[in-house]
């Protein structure tokens, strides 16, 4: 190894093992960080990614293992010393207080001033002087709670650069940002480079990593697979790293005729758990044969949408119609008739599996009849037929390959993807005439996601309806036949997914429609 | 299999600790814990009639256990016992007293009188929790001093003996009969409620594991969210939970002042029984046999107690301090799966580092 290069080595983690009971996290990974780089970390969900970054922010301590800073070993107790040491982290949930101006927020517990006051304006200057500095372009005054989730981002970015921090790390930072909103970080992440400060990107999405990275390091099932730079390598090579095989990327769309409207919405309204306004006059409609794919920024009343169609949440105004029937819950005030989708044969995979999707320390085979245990076979006269539950999970097991194989272990063990193939094992299996598909891979693998797509592509060959729901914009655009944009509780258009360009649904889920007024339609 | 095994050990492990702290504070005390230790054994074990007495003791303990295991699988903290237990020996107490009927049908409208009473005591808050959300761990605290001095001023009120003792003593024909005549064993009291007992661990357990209700009730208490979604009503589950569970507490109730004390006594106060259940059900793992060994523990805890007191000279109290010990080394996270798992974790350190 030559000096020079050894020299630009800023961060060495070496040989970090990291256990959860019998789950090994991290097992012996190595990670080097050049000086002035941007360093990409790639893997698929739970191969340890963010686990890594946790010690290295010494968040968790490491069983074995060690850090080195400079070339000089440090004992990361804490995320104090890592602050100390001038190392930030963006977290996937932002840590801001939304009543608190953007200062206010930034400066928190280093506040200018003495022991008593707090010097406002100072606190302001400097904020706007960083933000300057750095094109961050946020204003030090605005309260955070009127911010987007673009500005908020770049708040906690600002928050780490007041701190000093030089080793910045971005745990899935685009997760939560449409297109364009990816390019000004993007912008800044450059801008960041230039000044000398040094990136660690935590991503699984590959087209980032190949246009932001200068380097990469790729993580399977709790290991280093690779290190690879960005100028000799490929996304394939980079799926093959993390999957271990060959990833098909786009599943095969074949078009088919589309056959009768199986749902109906017309001017839905409703209400958000906080009482205020999340849907404000939606209307669609989706055929059988069909999917209609629903974008948007998170938090654009996707939730509300998904869960008044299933009967989880009550109307305000509007109607809904499946195959002709007003199946509109719209009793305000009184409890709206639970389980109704399951009466009325509606599938709905709901976009936070551990929060509704499943009963995580029921076993396998229970979470698989959930919503239908009252139905035979799974029990006759109140009293379940175990041999009917075990012999259903094990059939589905098969038919879904969920892995382990193991009907009575409780789906808490199950890893992210097989325990979403567990609620889409359980869904599909009603032979429902309408599906609710709400971020179906969501903290999903490569190659989970591949077999949950190929799943709901047959879905649709079989003629049901289907409203896929997702903040992933590739998924919309690869399975979907229409795209209707959600901003604001409203559709702001639906494109047909031949006309539809990543650019234009990039700005119609900001909120921008002018677009689509230059064009006919 | 091994995870049977595990349930096992760990409060088996247990309860070795307890009273292994337990044979330091005896030594302490200048005694010795062998003796107390023997005597103990003895008094809970050692002859029919002291293995009667601690069936006995278990009865109430087994109901107030059940009423909290099954009141947490739905996710809900049911301190209760007490005013459950309390309204549900007046109602049996009453129906004891003032209904004149054959034995075949005057017991078993006792017994349902008395589930009625812990019912109602349990439906309170558990419909304060489904309809209000207000938090039941509060609501049931506070109807226990509701049920203390309602149940105290029935007692001492209408109800009152003209012998001043408290209520009169029920119709014979509400009293549990004995299991063993006393002929067998001579002076034992052991009545028909622990074999009902026993029916209900089996009936408790069966509910919760092999019917439609009982899945619904876990659902709501792992997770209610996902039970709605799945169209199960939190609600109407956390009301239903709530009533069993006062239900049952009612039963230990009804067992113990019908058949135990033959009276509800006018001086009356908190038998303790619904707060040792809390403690029974951890013991227990929360599931009903559990729930019944560790009911069988404390009985004989408590019967053992009196004789270790006259043999060794040890307090009756050091049985309160073991009860508390075994409780402390079974529900605080993992001490003793602690030292499980410091054990292993060494081992296995040993092995990487040498591999």
């Amino acid at each position: 190894m030559d000096s020079s290069k050894q020299q630009n080595i800023l961060v060495e983690l070496k040989n970090i093992t990291k256990k959860f009971g019998a789950l090994i996290a991290n097992d012996k990974v190595n990670l080097s960080i050049e000086k002035g780089e941007i360093h990409a970390l790639v893997g698929e969900n739970g191969a340890g990614k963010t686990t890594l970054m946790n010690v290295f922010y010494g968040l968790y301590q490491p069983d074995f293992g060690k850090i080195y800073l400079n070339g000089t070993e440090i004992h990361m107790a804490n995320p104090k010393t890592a602050i100390s040491l001038g190392i930030g982290m963006v977290h996937q949930h932002f840590m801001l207080i939304p009543p608190l101006t953007v200062a206010e927020n930034i400066v928190l517990g280093e506040e200018p001033g003495n022991f008593l006051t707090y010097n406002k304006s100072k606190a302001i200057s400097e904020v706007q002087q960083i933000s300057e500095k750095h094109g961050l372009n946020v204003d030090p005054a605005a309260l955070v709670s009127t911010l987007s989730v673009g500005t908020e981002q770049r708040v906690e970015i600002l928050k780490l650069l007041y701190r000093r921090a030089s080793i910045l790390i971005f745990d899935e930072p685009t997760a939560v940002l449409t297109p364009q909103e990816t390019k000004d970080l993007f912008r800044i992440f450059n801008s960041l480079k230039k000044e000398g400060k040094t990136i660690v990107f935590i991503s699984h999405k590959l087209k980032e990593v190949m246009e932001i990275s200068d380097r990469i390091t790729v993580m399977r099932q709790g290991k280093t697979v690779g290190v690879l730079v960005k100028e000799k390598t490929s996304e394939a090579e980079i799926a093959r790293l993390m999957v271990g095989r060959d990833v098909l990327f786009i599943p095969d769309k074949e078009v088919f005729p589309k056959g009768d409207v199986v749902l109906e919405v017309q001017n839905l309204q409703a209400v958000n758990d906080r009482h205020l306004p999340a849907l404000q006059g939606v209307s669609f409609t989706v055929k059988a044969g069909e999917i209609l794919g629903v974008a948007g920024v998170a938090g654009n009343g996707q939730t509300e949408l998904a869960e008044v169609l299933t009967g989880l949440r009550s109307v305000k105004n509007g109607k809904i119609f499946l195959k002709g029937q007003d199946v509109t819950q719209d009793s305000p005030g009184e409890k709206i008739k639970l389980g109704i989708a399951h009466i009325l044969g509606i599938a709905h995979v709901p976009e936070d599996r551990h929060k509704r999707g499943l009963i995580l320390d029921f076993p396998v085979a229970y979470n698989l009849i959930l919503g239908s245990q009252n139905k035979l076979p799974f029990s006759k006269n109140l009293i379940l037929d175990s041999q009917a539950i075990q012999n259903f999970a094990k059939e589905k097991i098969v038919e879904f390959d969920i892995r382990p194989g193991n009907e009575n272990l409780p789906a808490r063990y199950l890893s992210g993807g097989n325990q979403q193939k567990v609620v889409i094992a359980r869904e599909f299996s009603r032979d429902p005439s309408f599906l609710v598909i709400s971020q179906p891979t969501r903290g999903v693998d490569v190659g989970g996601i591949e077999f949950i797509h190929h799943q709901i592509l047959s879905m649709k060959k079989k003629g049901k309806a289907i409203l896929l729901i997702s903040l992933e914009l590739d998924e919309i655009l690869n399975l979907s036949d229409r795209i209707a944009v959600l901003y604001n509780g409203k559709i702001m258009k639906i494109l047909e997914r031949a006309a539809a360009t990543e650019e234009q649904l990039g700005l119609l889920m900001a909120g921008i429609s002018e677009y689509s007024s230059t064009e006919k339609s | 299999m091994k995870k049977i095994a595990r349930e096992i050990l760990l409060p088996i492990s247990s309860i070795f600790f307890a009273f292994l702290v337990g044979a330091v504070i005896i030594k302490a005390s200048g005694r010795s814990p062998f003796l107390a230790y023997q005597s103990l054994l003895m008094g809970g074990f050692g002859s029919l009639g002291n293995l009667a007495q601690t069936c006995l003791f278990s009865i109430p303990l087994i109901f107030t256990g059940l009423s909290v295991a099954l009141a947490y699988k739905c996710g809900l903290f049911n301190i209760g016992g007490e005013g459950q237990f309390l309204l549900g020996g007046l109602f049996s107490m009453a129906a004891g007293i003032y209904i004149h009927a054959p034995f075949i049908i005057h017991f078993p409208l006792c017994l349902l009188c008395g589930f009625a009473g812990g019912a109602v005591a349990g439906a309170i808050p558990g419909w304060l929790k489904a309809r209000y959300g207000i938090h039941e761990v509060i609501n049931t605290i506070m109807l226990n001093w509701i049920c203390l001095n309602f149940v105290a001023y029935i007692v001492n009120g209408p109800m009152k003996s003209p012998s001043g003792l408290g209520t009169p003593e029920p119709l014979k024909t509400a009293i549990p009969p004995l299991i063993i005549p006393d002929s067998v064993i001579p002076g034992n009291q052991l009545n028909i409620g622990f074999i009902i007992a026993i029916v209900f661990v089996l009936l408790v357990g069966f509910y919760l594991s092999r019917t439609v209700q009982g899945y619904n009730l876990k659902a709501v208490g792992l997770n209610p969210m996902a039970a709605e979604y799945g169209g199960i009503s939190i609600s109407k589950n956390i009301f239903l939970a709530m009533c069993l569970a006062g239900g049952l507490s009612g039963l230990g109730g009804t067992f113990y002042y019908l058949g135990d004390l033959g009276r509800i006594p006018s001086t009356l106060s908190f038998t303790g029984y619904g707060f040792e259940g809390i403690a029974v059900a951890l013991v227990g793992g929360l599931n009903p046999i559990g729930v019944f060994g560790a009911s069988l523990l404390f009985g004989s805890l408590e019967s053992g107690g009196i004789f270790m007191q006259l043999n060794a000279n040890v307090p009756k109290d050091l049985v309160t301090i073991i009860q508390a010990l075994v409780i402390i080394f079974v529900i605080v996270p993992g001490l003793v799966q602690s030292v499980f798992n410091w054990y292993r974790a060494k081992k296995e350190k040993e092995g990487f580092e040498y591999s």
